[in-house]
């Protein structure tokens, strides 16, 4: 841990030589791939599986020993499952599972969208980069004495769980802001998915600076209904959220990540992710809202005009190459003129955005 | 002998229109003290709304067709005052002095879930078992099939000192027992009412009501599932294996099942799948699909 801490894990990895860490390794695969896990268990002690958290298997493959089998000591197996829907699940061990999870039997799987675009989901919004966080938490004194799995009576006496530490990625503290997986670097109107899962036992509130813009398209692997713009999500055990955030301002702040203990509602501990905004992105595009959308003339002496084809709600920002706001305003399908006369020659940045969609075009005024 | 008085306040009020097939259909609810035996046969006292004087530790669920009108007639069965309201509903709030009824009419051209409950010194009556769910929905269309889930904490330090006047801390609320309609597994799996046995292609519909003090998180193996209903009404039609539900929150959940199997579902605040402290013996229930 952060301040020198060790204590024992159980843990799942990717080659018999590896030593376990917490979280597992993240499990990536593309919207539409039939995936296939190769599992071997070399536990000496308790019995194993994998559970396909969120990617509705068939009882064969959902590693739940309730209902189907698990794997002793030295036993393998496959486990497979159709990457049907983009977004992020998790893995797990099902065996005694309050405390194989505690012990580190987890991890995420990242389902891209189709032939693997960065795109939250195939078809949606384009994103420049992602993050994946897995949020968790410790009780050392549950690792220091682990509690017994009776594997003839699947019982297993719980000690009193009070976390320690509190962990994205398996890290906490000091160790957030260098990890690279965690600490979020942008540029002002960059696109940004964050993909958010819990599986601790305590509910995580984030809470999002206004200037990031956040807003949510997918849970548990399925596009939200509508999308919502927040600035504080709660995230419950096993829930998962895609959440696109776009910063309008260069900043160096945090994401306020809050530990709810769910019994009393009470936050018990905060993590902060330093978000580092500098510089702007202009390299956003997006397909679909390219094809509606035509900007004339470009250079321009000062007033030029946009044509938008779609009955969406269009907000259209003008922004400095400073990155300030110097126009702001809002179109559904027809023309919008803009006019630059009032300010200096130079490169400025249009921003277009639709509740589904992000297109960023540079115009030249000379 | 019940003694009918005047309660403190009496509303009657319309939800919606209702249509010309609108029925009125009348139900009676019981405020009864009796004791909670949990999964490891520990006993302690509860409070909860039945269909008769007699007490049973699961609250009665009401089922009321859309478009008809409820006319509900709560008694108060207690040697102590009690109330009734309706969470997120104003103008339901009434109070009952033992032996005391009043009536309320209420009716909706939604299928919902609604939290009945008591108010009196809240949450503590609430907490000693006082919550159930009305559910409208066209219970006439018996092709779906329809399931119920109470989801509810205990601490049973706290249910044998509240009822001797003692204060309790739900800033230091550790419950030891989870239960979905009063039961934890293993004998949560024989009520006909939670455990979800259907075919492929059946329209399965669940209603849920988190009446417990603690957060829950309730996940589902194997399917997806439609919230139809829910009263955090921005999450009306999100579709999620996982409900993140908070206190005193109600749902309508649907899926339709596309393979046979059985599936777990659970709290996966993983610690809540105990009672007394013993794993699994809490909120975990396992479905059968044909």
């Amino acid at each position: 841990m952060y301040d020198g801490v060790s204590f024992r894990v159980f843990g799942l990895t990717h080659a018999l030589t590896a030593s376990p860490k917490i979280p597992a390794p993240i499990i990536y695969c593309n919207e539409g791939d039939s995936v296939v896990l190769n599992a071997l268990s070399i536990s000496q002690t308790d019995h194993h599986t994998i559970h396909l958290h969120g990617l509705d298997v068939n009882t064969r493959n959902d590693g739940d020993p309730a209902t189907s089998f698990y794997l002793s000591h030295l036993q393998d197996t496959t486990y497979s499952f159709r990457a049907r829907h983009a977004g992020s699940y998790l893995y797990h061990c099902h065996v005694g599972d309050v405390v194989h999870v505690q012990m580190g039997m987890y991890g995420m799987i990242v389902v891209r969208a189709a032939g693997g675009a960065k795109q939250i989901y195939t078809g949606g919004p384009t994103y420049s980069k992602d993050y994946n966080w897995l949020m968790s938490e410790v009780d050392r004194s549950w690792h220091d004495s682990i509690p017994v799995h009776d594997t003839k009576t699947d019982r297993i006496n719980l000690p009193r769980y009070v976390p320690d530490y509190f962990l994205i990625n398996g890290k906490s503290e000091w160790e957030i802001g260098v990890d690279s997986t965690i600490h979020v670097v942008a540029s002002q109107n960059e696109p940004v998915l964050l993909r958010l899962a819990n599986i601790g036992f305590y509910d995580n509130r984030v809470i999002f600076p206004k200037y990031l813009q956040a807003k949510v398209y997918e849970s548990d692997g399925r596009i939200m209904p509508k999308v919502i713009a927040t600035d504080t999500l709660l995230i419950s055990p096993g829930e998962r959220f895609g959440v696109l955030i776009l910063p309008n301002d260069q900043q160096q702040d945090s994401i306020r990540m809050e530990y709810l203990n769910m019994n009393t509602g009470l936050p018990e501990n905060v993590q902060h992710i330093p978000v580092s905004v500098t510089g702007i992105y202009t390299n956003t595009q997006d397909v679909n809202l390219d094809k509606t959308i035509s900007v004339y003339p470009n250079p321009t002496s000062g007033v030029f005009n946009i044509t938008y084809n779609s009955t969406d709600l269009l907000n259209v920002e003008l922004f400095s190459s400073q990155g300030k706001v110097l126009l702001n305003s809002a179109m559904i399908m027809g023309n919008l003129t803009l006019d630059l006369s009032a300010f200096p020659v130079g490169l400025y940045y249009l921003r277009m955005t639709s509740d589904d969609a992000i297109f960023t075009k540079k115009i030249i005024k000379d | 002998m019940q003694k009918k008085l005047v309660a403190y306040s009496l509303f009657v009020i319309a939800l919606t229109a209702t249509n010309q097939l609108a029925a009125l259909s009348r139900d009676t609810i019981y405020i009864n003290r009796g004791f909670f035996t949990t999964v490891d046969t520990i006993s302690f006292p509860y409070l909860a709304f039945n269909k008769t004087t007699t007490f049973n530790n699961l609250n009665t669920v009401l089922r009321v067709e859309i478009y008809d009108t409820l006319e509900l007639t709560v008694v108060n069965n207690d040697s102590i005052p009690h109330g009734f309201d309706l969470k997120g509903v104003s103008g339901y709030k009434l109070g009952l002095f033992p032996g005391a009824s009043a009536t309320v009419k209420l009716s909706s051209n939604l299928r919902k879930a609604i939290c009945y409950f008591d108010p009196t010194d809240y949450p503590l009556n609430r907490y000693m078992g006082l919550a159930g769910m009305i559910c409208f929905d066209d219970f006439g269309n018996k092709k779906t099939k329809r399931f119920y889930w109470n989801l509810k904490d205990h601490d049973s330090t706290y249910n044998k000192i509240i009822p001797f006047g003692a204060t309790v801390d739900f800033n230091t609320y550790y419950p030891n027992y989870f239960t979905i309609n009063g039961l934890s597994f293993p004998q949560l799996q024989n009520d006909t009412t939670a455990v979800i046995n259907g075919k492929i292609g059946d329209t399965i519909r669940i209603f849920c009501l988190n009446s417990g003090q603690s957060s829950h998180s309730i996940h589902f193996h194997g399917f997806h599932t439609k919230a139809i209903y829910h009263s955090q009404i921005f999450k009306i039609d999100w579709e999620k294996d996982t409900w993140g539900t908070p206190s005193m929150e109600t749902m309508v959940l649907e899926f339709v099942p596309d393979k046979s199997g059985k599936y777990s579902v659970h709290d996966h605040n993983l610690v809540a799948v105990s009672g007394g402290g013993v794993h699994p013996n809490g909120m975990f229930i396992i479905m059968s699909i044909q």
